[in-house]
C-alpha cells in the first residue's frame, strides 16, 4: 500500500448526510478476469464518478487487491454491491468504522 | 478482425470475422445451464454470484432479496444477447465478415452477457492470476476455450471504447 494513499470521498456521501455509524463500505476486489478498462468503465457509469476518480478507484483495487468504492446507508450499499455483482465484480459491504 | 463503433443513436455496430460471429452463437447455452442449473455449476454459480456478506445471517438476507432478481436480470441480458444474433449478417458477399447493429437497449445487456461469459470460462479454466492476458498456448488441452477468452476480452475492450466516446 503506498504511504501517500488517499481516498477520495465519493460524491455520494454528501447526499446521505447520516452519522458515521450508519454507513456502510462498499468494497470491490481485485479479480484475476475482469478487464481494467471494463471495472473502470463499472465506476463511471454506476457510480457517475470521473474518469480520473474511476481510474484511481479501479487501480487501487488492482494493486491493493481491494478499493472502498462508496461509503453510503445501508439500503444504498444493498443495492450498489446487487449492480456491481450484476456486472459481475467482486463485491462485498460491510460496516464504515470511521 | 473485429470493428466496433458508436453509432449516433446511441446504438453500436460490430463487425467481425464469420467464423468469429458464429462462434458467438455456441455460448448463450453455456451460461444459460449455469443459470438455471447453478447446484450443478457450483464454482461457476459462485463466481457469477459472490458473496455480499462475510457474517452468514446477513448473507442470507441479502440472496433473498437480491437473489433471485440477479439470476432473473443475467437470463434477460442472455436472452437479449441471443435475440441480436439473429441479425448478423454477411457484410458484402464473400467479404469473410459478419456485422451486427445493436440498439441502444441491447447495449447493456450485451456487455454484461459478455462479461459473464469470460468469468464463465475464465472459472472453468481455474484462472487465479493474470498472466493468461499476455499468452497462449495452442497445445494447451483447454486452447480454444483461452482462444475464446482472449476473443471475448478483446471484443470487451473495443465494447468499453466504443462506449466512452460519445454517440
Amino acid at each position: 500500500m503506498s504511504p501517500t494513499r488517499t481516498i477520495e470521498q465519493p460524491e455520494v456521501i454528501e447526499e446521505v448526510d447520516t452519522s458515521a455509524d450508519r454507513l456502510w463500505n462498499v468494497i470491490v476486489w481485485n479479480d484475476p478476469i475482469n478487464l481494467m478498462s471494463y471495472v473502470a468503465f463499472v465506476f463511471q457509469k454506476l457510480f457517475g464518478y470521473s474518469i480520473e476518480l474511476a481510474t484511481k478507484l479501479m487501480l487501487e483495487v488492482h494493486h491493493e487487491g481491494r478499493s472502498i468504492v462508496a461509503s453510503v446507508e445501508r439500503e444504498k450499499a444493498e443495492y450498489y454491491v446487487g449492480r456491481l455483482h450484476g456486472y459481475g465484480l467482486q463485491a462485498t459491504m460491510e460496516r464504515s468504522t470511521g | 478482425m473485429i470493428q466496433v463503433e458508436r453509432r449516433e443513436d446511441g446504438g453500436i455496430r460490430i463487425v467481425l470475422r464469420a467464423d468469429l460471429a458464429e462462434a458467438m452463437r455456441t455460448l448463450p447455452e453455456r451460461l444459460r445451464e449455469v443459470l438455471e442449473r447453478p447446484d450443478v455449476s457450483q464454482r461457476v454459480a459462485a463466481r457469477l454470484f459472490p458473496k455480499a456478506h462475510d457474517d452468514p445471517a446477513e448473507e442470507a438476507e441479502y440472496r433473498r432479496l437480491v437473489g433471485t432478481d440477479l439470476i432473473k436480470k443475467k437470463l434477460a441480458g442472455l436472452g437479449a444477447f441471443e435475440a441480436s444474433l439473429d441479425r448478423l449478417k454477411p457484410r458484402r458477399w464473400r467479404s469473410g465478415s459478419s456485422e451486427l447493429i445493436l440498439r441502444p437497449d441491447e447495449v447493456d445487456a450485451w456487455l454484461g452477457f459478455i462479461n459473464d461469459m469470460r468469468l464463465l470460462i475464465g472459472t472453468e479454466l481455474g484462472i487465479e492470476d493474470e498472466t493468461w492476458q499476455s499468452k497462449f498456448d495452442a497445445r494447451h488441452p483447454h486452447a480454444a476455450d483461452f482462444a475464446l477468452l482472449h476473443f471475448l476480452s478483446w471484443l470487451e475492450q473495443l465494447l468499453v471504447e466504443a462506449l466512452s466516446r460519445s454517440p
